[in-house]
């Protein structure tokens, strides 16, 4: 009896150890079979990935796999991702890329499902993570401070500069660094030789001094351009130069400024409508004494396309030396619509 | 006394005045003052004179409604934002700017809206003197303050 229960006993254990050797075996046989499928799995993709590229802000993003979901949240990165080839692995774009693209009739590089968030201010991180994005794409300027938020939610980010650029070189740079992290180095090449090409071929000498208004507020104090900005160097390329470029950055300037620079050229951008920018710019005080206006040389640029070109610099700012360009040398309408702009400079986005 | 006050501060007014036209984004030399050419006379007449003037004529009026509204409510500490004018006038003000909606030209809105400014800042210190009348000044100072919640809310200049 006593034997009996020990010979018991001992088979439960023998039971156990066999049930634990079992379970060991089966885990470590998963282990290998998980590990040996990723490795496949990269084996048979491209020997690109892992990528590890640093960004605007600074910080090295890696990639490990080639990025198939992609979330662009600024025109001027959807342009450059648009014109590498990436337009289909877009799932998301912000509202002002959506625009830019519609305007040039150009939506349908991108995929049909794509999601547009609305115009906000922050972005939609619940919609972006829906998306299960691979990589999200955006401008340091634009993103400000929510970039923790993205990162805490579990996102790979990576972060572009080219609102910041002053020249065509930084907006060209940010192209080869988006060239190199999704696998289009060629493309990102081709594409810096199209702006190259029709930079040249665009770019003019001239001295016809130019006062660009960004925003004219109700006081009639405006906005403008300094010496180190992307206006400015625009201005330069189409046979112009700044009347205000003894200052830097934005500065906000009075109808003084404007007498005492005396442009014989004024850009404005559009502000809500042409009536009421005209009605500002005509009730400056002093106006009258600018040979811009006696010359009637006051050029307004619609708030779609033609400002697009400026404002956010990417691979169709080179379409803005060309316009500038033709409101300099007077062949340019009073009134720079985007369909003038459409017909007359022929605005395509490349696709490489 | 008040004649050398009067004194000091007409003197400080002129100096002010002549400081005024001579700085500013673009300096004026004092020599283009007596003799305006050019750049300068322009900016001299059409911008920085009538500037001055305006300032001037408009911190009189301020100081002078100031007094009044000090005698009228029998309170030294009383000011427009404690007793519901410039909430009224904000209101006015914005009202006007909602008036766009009837397709106004702008250019007539702009003298239209400090009329309608004004109307409604007349009418809430109306109703803030009626309550004062009433309750006296601690009704007053309660009912001013009540005031700008009735009018829509949170207009950018109301000050609470």
């Amino acid at each position: 009896m006593y034997g009996l229960s020990i010979h018991v006993a001992m088979n439960r254990t023998i039971l156990l150890a066999a049930v634990v050797a079992i379970i060991v075996v089966i885990g470590v046989v998963a282990v290998l079979v998980y590990r040996n499928e990723t490795v496949v799995q990269k084996s048979t993709g491209s020997t690109y990935y892992p990528v590890t590229v640093r960004d605007a802000s600074g910080r090295n993003v890696t990639l490990y796999t080639s990025p198939s979901r992609i979330v662009s949240l600024a025109p001027s990165d959807t342009q450059v991702l648009v014109s590498l080839g990436l337009g289909k692995e877009l799932v998301g774009v912000d509202y002002y890329s959506y625009l830019l693209l519609k305007y040039l009739n150009a939506t349908s590089d991108l995929p049909q499902n794509v999601t547009v968030f609305s115009p906000s201010i922050s972005p939609n991180i619940s919609g972006i993570v829906a998306l299960r994005p691979s990589v999200v794409v955006d401008e340091l300027g634009l993103i400000g401070d929510y970039s923790t938020q993205l990162s805490e939610a579990g996102l790979t980010t990576f972060y572009t500069n080219a609102d910041y650029a002053g020249n065509y070189t930084a907006i060209e740079e940010s192209i080869t660094t988006l060239g190199k992290l999704f696998d289009r180095n060629t493309q990102a090449v081709e594409l810096v030789n199209w702006m190259n090409t029709r930079i040249h071929s665009y770019e003019s000498q001239g001295d016809t001094s130019v006062a660009y208004l960004l925003w004219v507020n109700p006081d009639h104090t405006f906005y403008t351009a300094g010496s180190n900005t992307f206006i400015n160097t625009i201005l330069n390329l189409s046979g112009g130069v700044n009347v205000f470029s003894n200052t830097t950055g934005y500065p906000v300037l009075s109808p003084e400024s404007l007498i005492v620079g005396n442009p014989q050229i004024i850009i404005a951008q559009e502000l809500t409508n042409l009536s009421y920018t005209l009605y500002m710019i005509n009730t400056m005080p002093g106006i009258a004494n600018v040979s811009a206006y006696t010359n009637h040389r006051v050029y307004v640029m619609s708030q779609n396309l033609p400002t697009f070109l400026l404002d956010e610099p990417g691979p169709l700012s080179v379409y803005a030396i060309q316009m500038i360009n033709l409101a300099i040398k007077g062949d340019a309408p009073s009134y720079i619509s985007s369909a003038w702009v459409e017909s007359e400079l022929n605005v395509t986005l490349p696709v490489f | 006394m008040k004649k050398t006050w009067t004194l000091l501060l007409s003197v400080l007014l002129f100096f002010s005045i002549l400081a005024a036209l001579i700085f500013g984004e673009v300096y004026v030399p004092p020599s283009a003052l007596l003799h305006p050419h050019g750049v300068y006379s322009v900016i001299l007449e059409r911008i920085r004179i009538p500037t001055v003037l305006a300032a001037a004529a408009i911190g009189t009026s301020l100081a002078v409604c100031g007094a009044v509204m000090q005698m009228l409510l029998r309170n030294p500490l009383m000011d427009p934002y404690v007793s519901g004018t410039a909430s009224g006038g904000a209101f006015g003000a914005v009202l006007s700017y909602f008036l766009l909606a009837f397709n106004l030209p702008f250019a007539y809105l702009v003298y239209v809206s400090p009329l309608i400014a004004f109307a409604f800042a007349l009418l809430s210190t109306l109703i803030t003197i009626a309550v004062g009348r009433r309750t006296g000044v601690y009704g007053l100072v309660v009912g001013a303050w009540l005031l700008p919640s009735f009018s829509p809310r949170r207009s950018p200049y109301s000050p609470h």
